[in-house]
C-alpha cells in the first residue's frame, strides 16, 4: 500500500439528518424565499408522462432535443479536437484571446458594432452574465425594472437583494416593453432589463421601439431626471438574435443610439443560436469599466466557460460559410414548427374554439391564448389541491393537463397535451 | 407549455409559452387531434 492511501475503506453511514425543523433555520433568508424554476417543474412532470407511456408533445422546456436540433458539427468536432490538444486547464478570466477575438468580429460583421477587446467577456452561458450585471450594478435594495411577462427577472431581484419595478405588458403591445412605459419606470430604476426576441413571447421589438431605448439611455434620460445621481444602465438579453421570422429582424440599441453605449451591457450566448445549451457558453459586450468589474464577480464565483467549448466556439464563428449555412438550417426547422403550430392554433379559432396566438416572430416560441377561464372538463372533480403528482390517481384521470403553478382552482385549468 | 405566470405574471390571463425545440412537425401535428378532442369536451 502506498504511504497515505486507503484502499477499500468500509463506508461510514453518513448522519445527514438532524430534522427538517433546524435545517430551515440554518438557511439565509434569501435561500428560504427562493423559488426554483417552475419551468423545470412542469418539465419533470412532463417527462413523468412520458415514462409512464403517455403520448406527450412536450411544448415545455425552452430547450433543444439534439436528435431535431443539434450543434454544428464543427463545434463537436472542435470541442473534440481541443480536449484532445490539452485545453483542460483555466481559461483566462474574461475567456480565451481567440474567442473574444471572434466574437468582436461577429459583432462588427453581424450587428455593425464595433466594440475593443476589453468591453468583451466570456462566461459560462447567459445566465452568469446576468448575474454579474445585476451584481455589478445595482446595490441592495436599488430598484430594476423589467416587463411582465419575461423570463427569471423575478427570481434574480430576489437573489440579490434588489427591488423589481414589474413594467406589466399584453397582447396590444405584442408583450413587448413599449419607451414610455420604460421610462416611467425609469425614473426610480438603476437597471431596466430587455429582451429581443423576447422568452416567453417570441415577439421581436420593432426598430424604432429598440431606437427610443437608445435615446432614454443616452441623453435622453438624463434630461427626463436631471437629478438622477447614479446612471441607469440597460442590459440588453439579445441571445435569440438570429432567430428571427416573417420579415421581423433584430435591432440594438447601441446600433440605433451610438451614445447610450455607455449605459448598455449585452448579453448573447451559444445556448440558443447553436443548440448548444449545454455546452455553457456565453458572454457580455459592454462599457470597459463595468465590464472589468463583471470579470472580477465571474471569477470568483468560478463561472468561466469551459476552456475546450470556449475554443471550438472560437474556430465555429471565424467560419462564417459554416455559421450560415446552420443558422439556415435551423431557421427552417425551427419555423416549419411554429408555422404547424400557429396555423394548427388559427384553424381551431376559425371553427369557434376560444384559442389565439400571436403570430410567429422570433425565438423558438409561440404565444397561445386558451380562453377557458371558468370551464371544466366533463366529470372532472370542482377543485383539487394545488400541488399534486404527476403520477398520481387524479393526474392519470386528468393527465393531458397541465396547470398553472399559482391557483388552486380549476378556473386555472388550461391545457395541451 | 409554460403558463405565464412562471415568467412573473400574478394574475390568471390564459397566456402561454409554447416551445418548439424537442418536438417534430409530425408531433405537432399528431397532438392537435388530441387537443380539439379535448377543447371540446370543454369549449363548445
Amino acid at each position: 500500500m502506498k504511504p497515505g492511501a486507503i484502499t477499500n475503506p468500509e463506508p461510514i453511514h453518513i448522519p445527514l439528518g438532524c430534522g427538517e425543523g433546524e435545517a430551515e433555520r440554518g438557511l439565509s433568508a434569501m435561500a428560504r424565499g427562493l423559488i426554483g424554476s417552475e419551468i423545470l417543474k412542469i418539465a419533470a412532470q412532463v417527462r413523468a408522462l412520458q415514462a409512464s407511456g403517455k403520448s406527450v408533445c412536450n411544448l415545455t422546456v425552452g430547450d433543444f432535443a439534439p436528435k431535431y436540433f443539434p450543434i454544428p458539427t464543427k463545434l463537436a468536432e472542435e470541442t473534440r479536437k481541443a480536449l484532445e490538444a490539452g485545453e483542460t486547464n483555466y481559461p483566462p478570466s474574461d475567456g480565451m484571446p481567440e474567442l473574444r477575438r471572434a466574437i468582436q468580429v461577429e459583432y462588427q460583421r453581424r450587428l455593425g458594432l464595433d466594440y475593443p477587446l476589453d468591453s468583451i467577456l466570456v462566461a459560462s452561458g447567459a445566465r452568469p452574465c446576468i448575474y454579474a450585471t445585476y451584481r455589478a450594478v445595482l446595490d441592495p435594495g436599488e430598484a430594476v425594472a423589467y416587463p411582465t411577462p419575461s423570463w427569471n427577472n423575478n427570481h434574480y431581484v430576489h437573489l440579490l437583494g434588489a427591488r423589481g419595478i414589474e413594467v406589466p405588458v399584453g397582447r396590444d403591445t405584442n408583450f413587448l416593453p413599449t419607451a414610455p412605459a420604460l421610462r416611467a419606470a425609469a425614473r426610480e430604476a438603476r437597471l431596466i432589463v430587455v429582451n429581443t426576441p423576447l422568452n416567453p413571447t417570441g415577439t421581436v421589438m420593432p426598430a424604432e421601439e429598440v431606437a427610443a431605448l437608445g435615446t432614454l439611455l443616452g441623453r435622453g434620460e438624463r434630461a427626463a431626471h436631471p437629478r438622477r445621481k447614479r446612471p441607469l444602465y440597460l442590459m440588453f438579453d439579445h441571445v435569440y438574435r438570429s432567430l428571427t421570422f416573417r420579415g421581423f429582424h433584430h435591432e440594438t440599441p447601441v446600433r440605433a443610439v451610438p451614445e447610450c453605449a455607455p449605459y448598455v451591457v449585452f448579453v448573447d450566448a451559444i445556448s440558443k443560436s447553436f443548440c448548444a445549451t449545454g455546452l455553457r457558453v456565453g458572454w457580455i459586450v459592454g462599457p470597459s469599466p463595468v465590464v472589468a468589474r463583471m470579470r472580477d464577480i465571474i471569477g470568483h464565483v468560478g463561472a468561466w466557460a469551459p476552456r475546450a467549448e470556449q475554443v471550438a466556439t472560437a474556430r465555429l464563428l471565424a467560419d462564417e460559410p459554416a455559421v450560415d449555412a446552420f443558422h439556415e438550417t435551423m431557421l427552417r426547422e425551427v419555423s416549419t414548427r411554429l408555422e404547424a403550430l400557429y396555423q394548427g392554433i388559427e384553424s381551431l379559432r376559425s371553427r369557434g374554439f376560444p384559442i389565439e396566438a400571436i403570430e410567429p416572430q422570433g425565438a423558438i416560441y409561440l404565444t397561445v391564448r386558451f380562453g377557458l377561464a371558468g370551464r371544466k372538463r366533463p366529470g372532472a372533480a370542482s377543485s383539487r389541491p394545488t400541488k399534486r403528482s404527476a403520477t398520481s390517481s387524479s393526474s392519470e384521470r386528468d393527465s393531458r393537463w397541465c396547470r398553472s403553478r399559482r391557483s388552486g382552482s380549476t378556473r386555472s385549468r388550461v391545457g395541451f397535451v | 407549455m409554460v403558463p405565464f405566470q412562471a415568467f412573473g405574471v400574478h394574475e390568471e390571463s390564459g397566456w402561454f409559452r409554447l416551445s418548439v425545440g424537442a418536438v417534430s412537425v409530425a408531433e405537432i401535428q399528431a397532438a392537435f387531434a388530441r387537443l380539439e378532442k379535448a377543447l371540446a369536451e370543454i369549449a363548445l
